[in-house]
């Protein structure tokens, strides 16, 4: 992933990047599934019982990274810095690092998906799909730890 | 005379287009993920390549994400005649264009998309 150490890309690239993965696939299943029931054609990807999981679980990660983006913008931008405290810190605020766990189920439902279509779901190939989401987990652990304690961990 | 004797059996050329295409289809199966992946690899060498040459670098992710949408067109297309195509290269076909959309949303800089 060349973007990743370059001057000014990060966790927001990167989280954007997964958005639009899942914005993608919405699009492209929905469309199929429009264009087969507009043109009553006989072969459906609707008729699919795992494409149209994933697309079902793509769509509840986007409402879940809708929902958590929401909550963490209100909690942030409710947030106080009460007058009679002697530090002056802040007394409530909010972290925009928890909606990436949306962003992970993101990359967990497509390579699944993937993995089971083009390789088979008996194949002894799971090892892949195991350590390449153990991958992304650990890229997005590093940035959530990156945004909170603001250190640099590439 | 005799008539030319064909060693293969004739599509029927009376009742349309889309029955010579289903009945080949039918004695060649391979025929249509053959005919999605010529469509794939035509669009994305051809662009790339054009690209290429015409600008000395080629991005390699976005015509593969405009190849397999290419091949998706082309695969619904023939979704709407029973026979040409079979559900599970249509889903390869979706599945395929996904990846190629994965690539591509990752591999953008900070000035792009």
């Amino acid at each position: 992933m060349k973007f990743m150490n370059k001057k000014g890309e990060g966790i927001m690239q990167w989280s954007i990047a997964w958005v639009f993965v899942a914005l993608f696939i919405v699009a492209i299943i929905g469309f199929s599934i429009g264009f087969a029931r507009d043109n009553s054609s006989p072969v459906s990807i609707a008729d699919d019982s795992e494409l149209m999981n994933t697309y079902g679980n793509v769509t509840g990660n986007l409402e879940g990274f809708q929902t958590s983006s929401s909550e963490t913008l209100n909690s942030t931008l409710s947030t106080t810095i009460s007058p009679t405290s002697a530090s002056g810190t802040t007394t409530t605020a909010g972290q925009y690092s928890i909606t990436l766990n949306d962003l992970i189920g993101v990359a967990k439902n497509t390579l699944r998906v993937g993995y089971s279509k083009i390789f088979g779901s008996d194949s002894g190939f799971g090892i892949f799909i195991t350590t390449f989401l153990s991958v992304i987990a650990f890229i997005f652990g590093y940035y959530i730890i990156k945004a909170w304690i603001g250190r640099t961990p590439d | 005379m005799q008539p030319f004797l064909y060693i293969y059996d004739l599509p029927n050329s009376t009742s349309g287009v889309d029955t010579i295409a289903t009945q080949t289809i039918t004695a060649v199966p391979a025929f249509t993920p053959l005919f999605l992946l010529f469509i794939f690899f035509l669009v994305f060498i051809g662009g790339s390549s054009r690209q290429k040459a015409k600008t000395g670098t080629a991005d390699f992710p976005l015509w593969s994400v405009i190849a397999g949408i290419s091949a998706l067109m082309i695969a619904l297309l023939m979704s709407t005649i029973t026979g040409i195509i079979q559900l599970q290269y249509l889903i390869i076909t979706v599945v395929i264009t996904i990846f190629c959309g994965v690539w591509f949303f990752l591999d953008r800089r900070p000035s792009e998309v």
